[in-house]
């Protein structure tokens, strides 16, 4: 009985709660967050969700009753999106190229990031006098793997480079297996609002990990010395190449920022 | 209830004829194709859409954002001359399946 006046209790306050316009609102961003759709698609979509509540409204339900029922007919926005790439193929391979170079960016900037840290401790550790070899007894360092002690260091800054890199790739594996990329839709549908602000955003991340990384590699003189001679052409060459990605992925991004503010 | 296979291969023919009575829209569109079957062809509001814009793609309708009685913004489609061919030859095609159906099940014909 207690339990039973709890959940009627619940439920009133749920309706004394919900909110039309938020619930609306609240769809159209979980729509906003599927990337291939275009502005004119999701508005249709909109108007379709629009005129669904309207009716159940005119039946005699309530507000939130008319939303789920609304939101059910017209379905999920992630089973909407199989609909829609059935018909159209090509639109699914534009995706899938999106994607590819969504993660190549943000590989780019993960990259950039851990081989400054890497470099600048690895580095450090690498000056004469300072490697691990003039640190360690002889008897300890015949153990050690060669490049940890010789000029082969460089090398062995690489491989732990590569592990690094490979540890992204494998977190995201493991996500997409787990199936907790849902978490990140808010981020996503966030980035991805309009090209204007993805542009802004991801230029914005390089420079600032560019500098940061610039920065990191400074803290020790001698990698500055290394870097003078080839300073511009490097950062020339990795300006084109992170604002090619950056336009690849704008230019397969479908514009999204109409309709939100059309239909509001 | 028609199975899915049905429902997917009579939605051209479906929604021409529909648009060849005059424009319309999404939710519209759907309530009509409700009433008219009696609830034996259900479509879901998903899969509407996405067949609509095959049509409009392939040239057999075209569509216009218009304000609506409501003032909210409804995008309406209507059918093009290209649509009224297709629609031709899908009529005939049907009726040629019904009649041969027709037949075997002892039902008066229709011209085609």
């Amino acid at each position: 009985m207690a339990g039973r006046s709890q959940h009627a209790w619940q439920i009133m306050e749920n309706q004394t709660r919900f909110n039309l316009n938020a619930a609306i609102e609240k769809w159209r961003q979980e729509l906003a967050a599927q990337p291939n759709f275009a502005a004119d698609e999701r508005r249709e979509l909109e108007t379709h969700l629009g005129d669904a509540i309207a009716d159940f409204r005119q039946r005699g339900l309530n507000d939130e009753e008319s939303f789920w029922l609304a939101r059910r007919r017209v379905g999920h926005p992630q089973e909407l999106v199989q609909e829609f790439v059935k018909a159209n193929p090509a639109k699914l391979y534009r995706e899938r190229v999106f994607w590819l170079v969504f993660g190549l960016l943000i590989y780019r900037l993960w990259d950039l990031l851990a081989s400054s840290l890497i470099g600048a401790v690895g580095m450090r550790a690498a000056l004469p006098g300072t490697s691990l070899g003039h640190w360690l007894p002889n008897w300890v360092s015949c153990y050690v793997p060669m490049g940890l002690c010789s000029e082969n260091y460089l090398i062995f800054l690489s491989w732990v480079l590569y592990i690094v890199n490979s540890l992204l790739v494998l977190a995201v594996l493991i996500c997409v297996v787990r199936g907790q990329f849902e978490k990140l839709r808010p981020i996503v549908a966030f980035l991805f609002h309009s090209r204007l602000r993805f542009v802004i955003i991801a230029m914005l991340s390089i420079f600032v990990v560019s500098v940061a990384s610039c920065l990191i590699l400074n803290f020790n003189s001698l990698s500055f010395e290394m870097l003078r001679g080839r300073f511009l052409a490097v950062y020339l060459y990795s300006a084109f190449r992170d604002s090619s990605i950056i336009a690849v992925i704008a230019w397969l991004m479908p514009s999204q920022n109409r309709s939100a503010s059309q239909l509001a | 209830m028609l199975t899915k296979d049905l429902v997917a291969a009579s939605s051209k023919p479906l929604l021409l004829s529909i648009l060849a009575d005059g424009e319309s829209y999404g939710y519209e569109i759907i309530q009509k194709v409700r009433e008219l079957s009696g609830g034996q062809i259900e479509w879901s509001d998903g899969m509407l859409y996405p067949v609509l814009h095959r049509l409009e793609r392939d040239g057999l309708i075209d569509s216009e954002w218009k304000e609506a009685d409501t003032g909210r913004q409804r995008k309406y489609y209507f059918i093009s001359s290209d649509g009224r061919k297709a629609l031709k030859t899908e009529r005939q095609q049907w009726l040629a399946v019904h009649n041969t159906l027709g037949k075997l099940w002892k039902i008066k014909p229709v011209s085609i």
